[in-house]
């Protein structure tokens, strides 16, 4: 069965996986200014999933959500491009920094008041890599949840689902209302066309605080995670050097047998 | 970036004779079909030194009419016309900070002379190897007719100094006349001129001293010397009379640098070294030692384009001087980009020598890397500045080949939005298998600079790996402008040249019967007798064959044409190639053509079984007679390369869809490369540039005008009828 759904995709900006990634040993953010900001790529295979369903299902209405700094506008408008309906920006300063309990309490707040059937994310981000939101996401609205899924099927009363795990995939469904994060299995989301682009530009997003959200993000009374050191990572040291003097590849092999690279088969 | 310290070296002045270059980088002397258009020829010399070439050398340039060139067009020495245009070159190529070099170039009996229809005269009288088929000999010079060339050279090399060349660079390559006396195969004399080494010496190093004495305190005097004719026995060895030619003329301190090649006339593909057959640097061992010989810089050719190997020959000892022909016309901003840090911009020569191959048809010369060759006068373009679009707009380029690539790169640069799209994972189109072919991979430079330069633009989004396009989805894509780059296929029915018909019971359907395409996607060629059908002359059914061959497959190429992949006669590549097919025992069939492929037996005719005469075949009907023989030919397996066919249904659709244009917001679709017509990638990158350079004009699918160069009536000429030459015979002038 399929019919006209109104879906949440969660999307986030990350800075470019293709450029230099810096963090600020200050704050313990990642230095925006150090690449490119990029609309993250599981997050746009998570708009693919939604928009492919709307297409095949008129009424179907795709809002995409991101909690982030003023400048993620522009992943925004590229979820609208690839064919997302509207799009809710959270935006805050207050909410910098914010861990994974309060970045999961805005979400769930802005997806409450859009009353959806199914709320959609990657099943984690490239920066951050928690990987655990969609599911605290499903606490906090109190929703079945069906995550980190190789294979999703949307219907109009549920979805189904493949899991990988190491017994096996499991196959999972889960009526809705729900939350569902999808892998990189998933195809890539679509290139914006022109007219994706110039149609992301009229489209309605819509932009709120936390306090717009009734969310206090110096509760002092929340369990919060606390920074308490970060360190550069150590200088690479320098690789092994092999010079060819007729027996490099002999040598190749060597290398990569004492480091267990290669070897027997068992 | 700045320049990578280790590349300094290249940009250290040398000095030679009464001049110095500001680097080492020398733009050899190479043809190029340009001096009839002086425009053209001065703005393409000049472009090298603005992108840093420190000496910038014409084409060859013939000294009298005695060697005269035509119907290849060569620059002229012989009266004050060519004194004019060669000035307006010369300072074209000074504004820019180089040194203005001009080969000064007479070929006695190689010399076709079909403009002036003089007597040549050289060592001996003999017919010339070079031109077999036209009839050229040159008349056995007397010792006064020795005097006379040396005075012609003399008279040019002023001539050139009042066009304001730095330098004049005899021709002792090429098998020109120097050559002519000093190697056996030509010098059959018993006088001064001949016999001895010494003797056969005597002309050059007379020559030499001549023009040393008559301009050299002004203009550096130097000469291209053929070190190695790689030819055996009575021609020049490198390691016999080449190096020691040169150390005999070192003792005479009359030559000011040595400009060093390999290769004969005959075989000058050599000297223009494909990549099919030659790496970089491949006359290394051939120069070997002349640096050594004395404190004259030596120049070395051998398609450097990596500022690595360039600094490597130099710290080696092989030369002073980096020289290139065909690196400097791919891209004539090496110099600079490497000065400049900007080395992943360099625009590689991919050594397929369709330049030469243009030199050859007698056309003027083209590059498949730099669709600006030759344009810079005549349309105005630039390689490396595109100026900014008057009026940017979006364009979706379907199709990421050779001219998708082009056009895309082009209108980022101009500040148009671009979508460059393809269905296939990675850029290149049909070009991508063609770099896998053997022998080809240095031609994936083609690519490989496109996909670097597109990564620049954030204006070009270059989406691969997408959904095959349908007219449909181009209508729907919100494009103001559509360009369609979408190729061509070899035919899969063996459509030819030869009869434009379909072969019978052919088609790569079957499992014995293949197209390029499939051989590169592994496709497996069945085991025993392949025959390659080639209607196509260049390089892809060479590459089938010798796929077929390596795989151990009994292997013959069946050709309409006269001879084995033609085109490779205007490469230069034809001797090697043959000489590779019978290293590999591939066999050939030419002057036939296939009427079908049923079982393991391929039907073959040949193109001339019909009668020369014409007769009355029955009353009043004339006619030949026509042959019916038919020459049946074991086959086991079927590889087609005989023409491809246009990938143009897109194109079809949308133009029958005209109607929906307006609504869709379409200005105009256009097409173009191998979808239009299949050709060379050099004319379908030249397409994309043009298309990208010009898609303002009001029909930007069909080429705005360039200039023309020609001689327009009524303008008065040089030299005008009852003129007098200057005097050439008697005394020697210097």
């Amino acid at each position: 069965m399929s019919e006209s759904l109104k879906i949440a995709v969660l999307v986030k900006e990350v800075p470019d996986t293709y450029g230099d990634r810096h963090l600020d040993l200050e704050t313990g953010l990642a230095d925006r200014g150090a690449s490119d900001a990029v609309l993250d790529e599981i997050g746009g295979r998570a708009v693919e999933v939604a928009v492919s369903y709307a297409e095949a299902n008129e009424g179907t209405e795709v809002v995409a959500v991101t909690m982030g700094p003023e400048s993620a506008t522009k992943a925004l408008r590229e979820a609208l491009a690839i064919g997302a309906d509207s799009a809710v920006h959270v935006s805050d300063e207050a909410l910098a920094g914010a861990d994974l309990g309060l970045t999961a309490e805005v979400l769930a707040a802005a997806v409450e008041r859009l009353d959806v059937d199914l709320v959609l994310a990657g099943n984690q981000s490239t920066d951050g890599l928690g990987g655990v939101l969609p599911a605290m996401l499903a606490e906090l609205l109190g929703r079945p949840h069906a995550t980190n899924l190789d294979a999703i099927e949307i219907a109009g009363d549920g979805i189904t689902g493949t899991r990988a795990s190491d017994f096996g995939a499991m196959t999972l469904s889960t009526p809705l209302p729900a939350v569902a994060s999808i892998t990189d299995r998933l195809p890539d989301a679509r290139f914006p066309s022109f007219k994706g682009n110039s149609a992301a530009k009229k489209k309605p997003l819509e932009t709120l605080t936390a306090a717009d959200l009734g969310v206090a993000p110096e509760n002092p009374e929340a369990p919060r995670s606390i920074l308490i050191s970060v360190a550069a990572r150590p200088p690479r040291e320098g690789g092994v050097k092999i010079t060819d003097e007729g027996d490099g590849g002999a040598k190749i092999a060597e290398f990569l047998d004492q480091n267990r690279l290669i070897g027997e088969a068992s | 970036m700045p320049r990578d310290p280790r590349h300094d070296l290249l940009f250290e002045p040398v000095t030679f004779g009464p001049k110095t270059t500001r680097n080492r980088f020398w733009a050899t002397s190479h043809s190029s079909g340009y001096p009839d258009r002086p425009g053209t020829h001065a703005s393409f010399r000049a472009m090298k030194a603005e992108g840093g070439w420190g000496v910038v050398n014409t084409g060859f340039c013939s000294i009298h009419p005695e060697s005269d060139e035509y119907p290849w067009t060569s620059s002229r020495l012989w009266d004050e016309g060519d004194v004019v245009n060669l000035g307006h070159l010369t300072e074209e190529i000074h504004k820019h900070g180089g040194l203005a070099g001009v080969q000064l170039w007479y070929t006695a009996m190689h010399s076709p002379r079909s403009e002036s229809r003089e007597s040549a005269r050289g060592p001996s009288g003999l017919p010339s190897n070079v031109f077999p088929e036209r009839n050229v000999y040159a008349a056995w010079a007397s010792e006064d007719d020795i005097k006379a060339l040396i005075n012609m050279y003399v008279l040019a090399a002023y001539r050139a100094e009042e066009a304001g060349f730095d330098l004049v660079e005899v021709s002792g390559g090429d098998t020109t006349v120097p050559l002519q006396f000093l190697e056996t195969r030509y010098n059959k004399r018993d006088d001064k001129y001949g016999g001895s080494f010494e003797n056969r010496a005597r002309f050059y190093v007379e020559l030499m001293t001549a023009l040393k004495k008559a301009v050299g305190d002004r203009l550096a005097v130097t000469t291209r010397f053929e070190v190695d004719t790689i030819n055996g026995d009575h021609r020049i060895k490198h390691f016999d009379e080449g190096l020691g030619f040169m150390e005999h003329m070192n003792k005479e301190g009359v030559v000011d640098l040595w400009s060093i090649k390999i290769g004969d006339y005959e075989e000058w593909g050599e000297d223009a070294g494909s990549s099919r057959f030659r790496k970089p640097n491949w006359a290394a061992p051939f120069v070997a030692g002349a640096r050594d010989l004395g404190d004259v810089p030596v120049v070395s050719n051998g398609r450097f384009t990596s500022p690595d190997d360039m600094v490597a020959a130099i710290k080696a000892g092989q030369c002073d001087l980096i020289g290139a022909a065909r690196p400097s016309i791919a891209d004539p901003f090496i110099p600079n980009k490497i000065s400049e840090g900007r080395t992943d911009e360099i625009r590689e020569c991919i050594g397929c020598n369709m330049c030469v191959s243009r030199m050859q048809q007698q056309a003027l010369m083209y590059c498949t890397q730099n669709p600006t060759t030759g344009e810079e006068y005549r349309r105005g373009w630039h390689p490396e500045e595109t100026g900014a679009s008057p009026s940017p707009s979006t364009v979706l380029v379907v199709g990421a080949g050779p001219a998708g690539m082009e056009a895309a790169l082009t209108l980022a640069r101009r500040g148009h939005e671009v979508h460059l799209r393809d269905s296939a994972e990675a850029l290149g189109g049909h070009w991508r298998a063609v770099a896998r072919y053997p022998r080809c991979s240095e031609y994936g430079r083609l690519i490989s600079y496109r996909e670097v330069m597109l990564g620049k633009y954030d204006n070009v989004s270059v989406q691969l790996g997408v959904p095959a396009m349908s007219a449909q989805d181009v209508l729907d894509y919100g494009a103001e402008k559509v360009i369609l780059a979408t190729g061509s296929h070899w035919s899969t029915v063996g459509l030819g040249p030869e009869t434009h018909e379909p072969l019978q019971d052919v088609d790569a359907d079957l499992p014995n019967v293949l197209t390029p395409e499939q051989v590169s996607a592994g496709k497996p060629i069945p085991e025993g007798k392949v025959v390659v059908l080639d209607g196509d002359g260049h390089f892809t059914g060479f590459a089938m064959a010798e796929i077929a061959a390596d795989l151990g497959r009994e292997t013959t190429i069946v050709t309409n044409t006269h001879d084995v992949f033609e085109y490779s006669k205007y490469t230069m590549e034809m001797p090697n190639n043959k000489r590779a097919m019978y290293e590999k025992g591939i066999t050939f069939l030419r002057n036939h053509w296939a009427i079908g492929y049923e079982g393991n037996t391929l039907r073959l005719f040949y193109l001339y079984k019909d009668t020369a005469g014409l007769y009355e075949t029955a009353p009043g009907e004339w006619g030949r007679r026509f042959g019916d023989e038919v020459v049946e030919m074991e086959c086991d397996a079927l590889i087609l390369t005989t023409s491809r066919v246009p990938d143009d249904s897109l194109y079809w659709e949308l133009t029958q869809r005209k109607a929906e244009w307006g609504e869709a917001d379409i200005e105009g679709v256009y097409r173009i490369g191998d979808c239009v017509q299949p050709r060379h990638a050099m004319d379908a990158i030249f397409e994309g540039h043009r298309i990208g350079m010009e898609l303002e004009s009001p029909d930007p699918q069909r080429p705005l005008p360039f200039i023309r160069e020609r001689q327009i009536w009524g303008a008065p000429t040089i030299p005008k009828l009852g003129d007098e030459r200057p005097v050439v015979e008697g005394e020697l002038l210097v």
